[in-house]
């Protein structure tokens, strides 16, 4: 159906044509009415014909150069069904052949049927199982054997077979009266080269792809049991970092590639769901997520995407993949593609997935014993006895008693559920895909109401394609709407460090047990499950629409226009009442908290697109620009003074409200060009550019230009290649270099801002300016060099690429000091730091095993970025001086020197700058040992394994880094009334003990209670986190095709899926990804049943 | 047909879309609705009177700065000359006269609100949307704002750089600018305000008010017979002094002197204030009484300052400035004085604000007056001056010598025990008489009793050390 080229002649031409009817033609597969079209044109004849006659025409390939229209039309209408006759000299007539019919049924006629057996094999010989052998035009057909050998009875001597196997080539062969054959099929590399990637405003194959992007499609996405997205990316992109930020369902995510290039405008890429950018963050998540519930960090965006409705994510990661976002990719893109529906009848599918959560790891605390043995050593070792207030251990509470607080209060059972359904469908001009799912995990923390500690989310996707019936007319519209429910606690009790013997929860009457020393008083402790009176809802609704209108308007010129819009919005509201107060303490007022937000993108892109034939090579252009419009706002209230629970919702019943409120508008536009030429798929040139206008840069430098140049060599298309590197079946070298930016992080930072004063003056408000206008305000520039190779072996069957990059970024934004008497002390600007991140990226496809009955294939990667501060002139007068080292990564770390315990005092022992003993060494001088926080190497381990009926996946993660570990995070000295890790019962007790750990002490009675302060910052407290997980494990049976058929099904699939399953680890603390004591990211083990019909 | 006209119609629309961007209007946008920009700010009268507020506002509202509380130049001056006695280490640097480039004293606020004064000159020069008398009144009140700012930059810093617009590239590289061109620069602002301000006293809107919390022309008139003495033209300060003086209609000594501090219209109309700050923390009067009210031993929680004996021995028997504007606790043994012109130091929300921060009041007309006649000569109006102040305070007449210097000892005293613990009146009264030296180092002295020593440099402020840093072209203070 493709015009490859359509060789037009000038108009002076057509005008001999009338006469003479010359009539030149180039097509290849085209429409007959195209090429009838042409011939009326150039000979200017008319062309008639019943319309139904066409229907069974056949795609014309021709070319003729000047010929005579006779002869022109004898070599169009050579193949068809049908003939053509000149009457008058003026019109073509078109009408049935008159015998074609009679001599198919003669021929079919005469040979009688005979019996064909033949084998297939790859192209190194060996045989393949399992392909499928059909003879064309018929139903019949058979499967090769273990040898690859098949047997079809009866069939006509003239029929053609089509032999085909997943991986390979599909091959057709005329049997010409032959009963023996033998059929070679050509491995199509899983087809690793052919995978399409999308690029954002255009797409291009792997083959052809002349950046860095990585591609992951829902086949990989929909077999991990997330909630988002973001959690089945990793482990699976080279260079990609995500961290969990906690295990509570809905939250925050920090994402990283390729390390962190901006000092002060944090790591997020870029992201783009369909076209439309995507916020990297909740719209002013610190006024509302974070004031209002900690627990989830600030949340993420993507938690609010169904991540079973995404087809694809690509991570675009080289200048030549992310100029084309300007100023707002230097740290990276990732493109989101929603599902969309394909040709073909109806297709219902639904979906069930089921199971259990518990956090991935618990650090395990001391048992009662271990605990009141600590406790009465820490009184000793201070030489002190316990308090009226230490109640653990002065008799007030029961030591017999014995509470397991991390089973009672984190390892309560939770449950993760997924229900999807969808259907698609359609035919060659429409095609539609709906999908809906539901979503729902808890917490294993204690509930107080059913409805408690859940996260849920309904979503919805559509997905509609249309075409006009000549194909050049083209629209799709896609929408996502999920509405989210989040009522996790505002507390996460991970690190609950609770007395095992602290008193009962419950009263023998029901009632929470304060332990009060004389009743009705206050109590002896804080009862945790008081914190669950404290209610937490947050309602997030998330739309994301979009519309790509397509118009070809000639052949090779296309126009097109993207329009989408999303709009995020968050309401939530988290009440403190009264009833969460030991009744003891009188407290007569409760507190709520509200918070909203909302953001709306609309985006408006209009492209034209152009393709030529130059020479041996295809040239294509695209000219596009951008339009977008962000719009956010957030508002927080703080209220209290509520005198009853029962009024917390209502903000007119607080006594006092402060109001918080936020508000941005975000305007950017752009200009874009792109220019490729390949070079009969041996040499690519890809060329783009940006010129960027954007509301976050100051007046005076609204606009940059951003831009990249990119070349691929596929050497294996190179004669000698094809000689001497036979080996090789595929070969690529690439490089690309360009420019790419960072925008400010928050809209107006070069605006000379008033705040209006918090008191009004002799009753009327003031207001001041808070910050300088900087119109000279602009991005940050990355400018980005990469290398790569990308090679095939044995039929690629191994598939490796390389790349090796060098990020550099200046221009940093960050605030520069300034001289008070300008009125401020710093002013955010630009500054000439300069951040080098460079690193090498390696992933390998194998195909390990591929036999009919069982198939193994790998995937694998690993990374290594270092990062370096190259300079930062001034760096020693700035804010930053204590943090950064020049020659240093970002994240390098300034410990004390750790000396160990002192075998005689017990006391832990830091060296000062001069190498000497210290218990007190001071910060900035004596923390001189650098510790770089930044992985060493990172990636990922993927097997697919497949035997009949059944599939296997496990994916394994692994990092090898450095971490704080327990030392550092949990804070507080053993032997205070806080239970402890089991790890510091390695501790000094006497003198001449060589231990891990000090001696244990509860008060400052001695050096040993102030040093932990120090310690935290050393090498104590810093050490290995490196891990191996296995992130993700899938087990599925697939129904066998003959139950299905009975069953009337299309498909029929049962699995196991299981994420976070087991955890490799040196690492002393909670977990070494999230590397703090919230929850542990989620170890979920779900079952579930998938089938179509 | 249609569909042919829009094939026609539509790369010319594409293209014309897709050079569009380079046109600026589309990323224009409007500022945050939670805050406002320069560009809006001076578009009408409420928004532009709203900034001039603001430096009221800002002036009352940080406990920590310079006009009121433990940190304003009267309570930091007052503990590095004879005023105060410290009880906190914190202090110690005012205290013992050992200040270093470290702190950033009141150099920050100083220039953030000169800052805030030059935006509004220039935002009110081109604002079209501000009434012409809205206009004359706020740029009068910045010019003044200004000239108090550099007045007190100057006293404490000597030269300092001047900046004059809010350009923060020239203000980022500004040299010191000789004290002389300083004063230059306050004398034209103050006459400018002078001649733009109202005599009487209005609001936020221009209305009448009979708050005396907004300065007006009679404050202008204060601050320059104040310049005018720091410049010794006694003749201008004499002048100036007697305008307020003369206005008896507005300005009048009060008979009470508990009622000096309290704010005008409050229950009394305090014709002695001529230019007075609204506090504006709720439940909190001035933060100076909250720092200076003693009700328990200093330093133990409620203040961390009590009354320098040298400045309690200074009061004459009988000075009824004595019995009403100090008073003491009697803890441990020991009795603490304080002072106690400002009465009210607890904070509660049902509180009334009822006293106000004095800036400028009718008595230092009084003994600028005196000052300027005497040393122009006329010492007869000079004891009538001095004698209207030591009367209001139940003392009799000046009786003791009348050649010059006695005389203008005599004036000295009356400033002591008259303006203490007010804007710094003492220290920069020993520095402007160049008595500094004598009163502070001279053996078995001030310094010495404080136990630090007395090097003559250190009349004057360090810059904070980071400013060098920023701005190279600033040279450190003489003697740090």
């Amino acid at each position: 159906m493709k015009f490859t080229a359509v060789l037009l002649l000038a108009g002076c031409l057509q005008l001999s044509a009338r006469s003479v009817a010359q009539i030149t033609l180039s097509v290849k597969n085209a429409p007959i009415e195209k090429v009838l079209k042409e011939i009326k044109r150039q000979s200017g004849l008319a062309v008639v014909y019943p319309d139904a006659l066409l229907l069974h025409a056949l795609p014309v390939s021709v070319a003729v150069r000047d010929a005579p229209l006779d002869e022109a039309l004898k070599r169009v209408f050579a193949d068809q069904p049908f003939t053509y006759e000149i009457i008058a000299g003026k019109i073509i007539s078109i009408k049935e052949r008159e015998t074609p019919v009679k001599m198919v049924l003669e021929e079919a006629a005469t040979p009688p049927p005979m019996n064909i057996h033949g084998r297939v094999t790859d192209s190194l010989g060996n045989p393949l199982a399992g392909a499928s052998v059909t003879v064309k035009g018929s139903k019949r057909g058979t499967q090769t054997n273990q040898d690859g050998v098949f047997i079809i009875m009866e069939v006509d001597p003239n029929a053609i077979l089509v032999v085909s196997f997943t991986g390979y080539e599909t091959k057709e062969v005329k049997l010409n009266g032959k009963t023996d054959m033998y059929v070679q099929l050509k491995h199509v590399a899983a087809s690793l080269q052919d995978v399409v990637i999308n690029k954002g405003y255009y797409t291009t194959t792997q083959r052809l792809n002349t950046g860095d992007v990585t591609k992951v499609t829902s086949a990989d996405i929909e077999k991990q049991p997330v909630s988002n997205v973001l959690q089945a990316l990793q482990g699976r992109v080279p260079g990609l970092v995500i961290t969990q930020q906690s295990g509570i369902p809905g939250t925050g995510f920090k994402v990283q590639i390729r390390g962190q290039n901006s000092i002060g405008n944090g790591t997020d890429p870029f992201y783009v769901v369909d076209g439309v950018p995507y916020n990297s963050q909740m719209p002013f998540g610190s006024t509302v997520n974070s004031m209002i519930n900690g627990t989830l960090h600030g949340g993420n965006p993507l938690n609010y995407i169904n991540p079973y409705d995404i087809e694809s994510v690509e991570v675009l990661k080289d200048a030549d993949a992310t100029a084309i976002y300007g100023s707002r990719a230097a740290n990276g893109a990732i493109l989101i593609t929603t599902k969309k529906g394909k040709a073909g009848v109806m297709r219902p599918e639904a979906s069930l997935t089921y199971g259990v959560t518990e956090p991935a790891h618990h650090l395990p605390l001391m048992n009662r014993e271990q605990y009141l043995t600590m406790r009465r050593e820490a009184f000793k070792n201070d030489g002190m006895l316990p308090k009226p207030t230490d109640y653990d251990i002065n008799g007030t509470w029961d030591t017999t008693r014995y509470t397991d607080w991390y089973k009672v209060l984190s390892h309560n059972p939770a449950s993760y559920l997924n229900a999807t359904t969808t259907i698609s469908g359609g035919n060659a001009n429409t095609q539609y895909l709906l999908s809906t799912d539901y979503y729902r995990q808890s917490t294993p923390f204690p509930k107080l109401l059913p409805g408690d500690g859940l996260d849920q989310r309904a979503s919805v996707h559509f997905n509609v394609s249309a075409s006009s019936p000549d194909n050049k007319f083209k629209a799709v519209m896609s929408g996502s709407y999920a509405a989210d429910k989040n009522t996790v606690q505002p507390i996460d009790f991970t690190s609950a460090s609770y007395a095992p013997d602290a008193p009962a929860l419950f009263n023998p009457d029901g009632s929470l047990n304060w332990a009060p020393l004389v009743p009705g008083q206050a109590g002896t402790w804080n009862n945790p499950l008081s914190n669950l009176y404290n209610k937490y809802h947050n309602s997030t609704s998330n739309l994301v629409s979009n519309l790509t209108l397509t118009y070809n308007i000639l052949h090779g010129l296309q126009a097109n226009v993207n329009l989408g819009y999303t709009n995020l919005q968050t309401n939530a509201i988290q009440t403190n009442p009264i009833a969460a107060n030991d009744p003891g303490r009188n407290v007569t007022s409760g507190r709520a908290q509200f918070g909203e937000s909302n953001g709306h993108t609309w985006i408006i892109e209009p492209q034209l697109n152009y393709n030529i034939r130059v020479g041996k090579g295809t040239f294509s252009a695209s000219l596009g620009s951008t339009f977008s419009s962000t719009n956010s706002s957030a508002q927080a209230l703080n209220a209290t003074g509520f005198v009853s629970d029962a009024l917390l919702q209502n903000v007119q019943a607080a006594t006092s409200v402060t109001i918080t409120s936020n508000s941005a508008q975000y305007r950017y536009d752009a200009m874009y060009a792109l220019l490729n030429y390949n070079w009969e798929d041996k040499y690519i040139l890809n060329i783009t550019g940006r010129r960027d206008g954007s509301s976050r840069f100051g007046p005076s430098n609204q606009f940059a230009n951003f831009g990249s140049v990119a070349g691929a060599w596929i050497f294996t298309r190179e004669k000698w290649a094809e000689e001497h590197l036979s080996f090789l079946s595929f070969g690529k070298l690439r490089a690309s270099y360009g420019i790419t930016g960072t925008q400010p992080s928050t809209d107006y930072q070069y605006l000379n801002l008033y705040t209006v004063t918090y008191n009004p003056y002799n009753g009327t408000k003031g207001s001041y300016p808070t910050s300088l206008f900087n119109p000279d305000l602009a991005w940050e520039v990355t400018r980005k060099l990469e290398g790569g190779i990308e090679i095939g072996l044995l039929e690629d069957r191994i598939n490796v690429q390389a790349s090796y990059y060098r990020n550099r970024s200046n221009n940093e934004l960050l605030s520069m000091p300034l001289s008070m008497v300008t009125g401020f002390s710093s002013i955010p600007s630009n500054l000439p730091a300069l951040v080098q991140n460079k690193g090498l990226e390696i992933m390998i496809n194998t195909v390990n095993i591929r036999t009919r009955d069982f198939s193994w294939t790998s995937s694998f990667n690993i990374s290594r970025n270092r990062n370096k501060l190259v300079s930062f002139p001034n760096l020693a007068n700035t804010s930053y001086a204590s943090q950064f080292i020049i020659g240093q990564p970002l994240n390098i770390m300034r410990l004390f020197r750790y000396l160990g315990v002192n075998k005689e005092t017990g006391v832990y022992q830091l060296a000062d700058a001069k190498g000497n003993p210290t218990y007190s060494p001071a910060y900035n001088v004596d923390n001189n040992i650098l510790m770089d926080m930044t992985p060493g190497f990172f990636g990922g381990l993927d097997n697919k394994l497949q035997y009949k009926h059944f599939t296997l996946d496990f994916l394994f993660q692994f990092f090898q880094q450095k971490a704080e570990n327990v030392v550092g995070i949990y804070s507080g000295n053993p032997g205070i009334m806080n239970n402890e890790p089991t790890l510091y019962l390695d501790r000094w007790r006497k003198p001449g003990d060589v231990t891990r750990y000090e001696m244990f002490s509860q008060s400052g009675a001695n050096e040993s209670y102030y040093v932990t302060n120090y310690v935290s910052s050393s090498g104590l407290a810093y050490g290995d986190g490196s891990y191996a997980r296995l992130k993700s494990l899938m087990l599925q049976y697939e129904l066998p095709d003959k139950l299905k058929q009975k069953a009337h099904l299309k498909h029929f699939q049962v699995y196991m899926e299981g994420e976070n399953l087991l955890t490799i680890t040196p690492y002393f603390g909670y977990d070494p990804e999230s590397q703090s004591n919230y929850m542990p990211p989620a170890r979920v083990w779900t079952f579930g049943l998938r089938m179509g019909l | 047909m249609y569909r042919l006209i829009f094939l026609k119609y539509l790369p010319a629309g594409m293209i014309f879309l897709i050079i569009l961007p380079g046109c600026r209007k589309f990323i224009q946008v409007d500022p945050p609705v939670s805050s406002i920009t320069s560009s809006t700010v001076y578009t009408n009268n409420g928004t532009a009177a709203s900034v001039v507020t603001g430096i009221y506002d800002q002036m009352e509202f940080n406990p920590t700065g310079l006009s009121d509380g433990d940190e304003s130049i009267g309570y930091l001056t007052g503990l590095m000359s004879d005023e105060l006695k410290s009880y906190n280490s914190s202090w110690n640097q005012y205290y013992t006269n050992s200040l270093s480039g470290t702190g950033t004293y009141f150099w920050r606020e100083i220039y953030n609100q000169i800052f805030t004064t030059n935006a509004v000159l220039e935002g009110l020069a081109g604002a079209t949307g501000v009434t012409a008398p809205m206009k004359q009144q706020l740029t009068g009140e910045v010019k003044f704002m200004r000239a108090f700012f550099y007045f007190y930059a100057t006293l404490l810093y000597g030269d300092v750089p001047l900046a004059t617009s809010t350009d923060y590239q020239v203000n980022n590289t500004l040299h010191r600018s000789p004290q002389s061109d300083v004063y230059k620069l306050v004398v034209q602002d103050l006459q400018d305000a002078q001649a733009a301000l109202p005599a009487g006293y209005v609001n936020s809107s221009g209305a009448a008010s009979s708050y005396r919390v907004r300065p007006n022309q009679g404050a202008a008139t204060a601050l320059l017979a104040r310049a005018y003495l720091y410049l010794k033209d006694w003749t201008n300060a004499g002048d100036q002094a007697s305008q307020l003086i003369n206005n008896t209609a507005t300005y009048q000594l009060d008979t009470s002197l508990n009622a000096v501090f309290l704010g005008a219209n409050t229950g009394t109309s305090n014709k002695e204030a001529i230019w007075q700050l609204q506090p504006v923390s709720p439940g909190t009067n001035t933060w100076n009484g909250n720092n200076y009210v003693l009700t328990s031993a200093p330093g133990t929680g409620s203040g961390y300052v009590a009354m320098n004996d040298i400045l309690y021995g200074a009061f004459e028997g009988g000075d009824k400035r004595q019995s009403n504007w100090v008073n003491s606790i009697t803890t441990g043994g020991a009795t603490y004085y304080y002072s106690y012109k400002y009465k009210i130091g607890t904070t509660n929300t049902s509180n009334p604000i009822i006293e106000y921060n004095m800036v400028l009041r009718l008595a230092e007309q009084y003994l600028i007056r005196a000052e300027a006649r005497e040393q122009l000569g006329d010492s007869t109006g000079a004891v009538q001056d001095l004698n209207v102040i030591r009367n209001r305070a139940g003392l009799g007449d000046y009786a003791g010598p009348a050649d010059k210097a006695s005389l203008l000892a005599a004036i000295l005293h009356e400033r002591q025990v008259e303006l203490f613990t007010e804007w710094g009146h003492r220290w920069f009264d020993l520095i402007r008489t160049g008595n500094i030296n004598s009163v502070m180092g001279s053996p078995g002295n001030v310094c010495a009793a404080k136990g630090g020593h007395w090097d003559p440099n250190w009349a004057l402020f360090p810059l904070p050390n980071q400013e060098l840093i920023n701005n190279r072209n600033l040279t450190q203070t003489l003697g740090y």
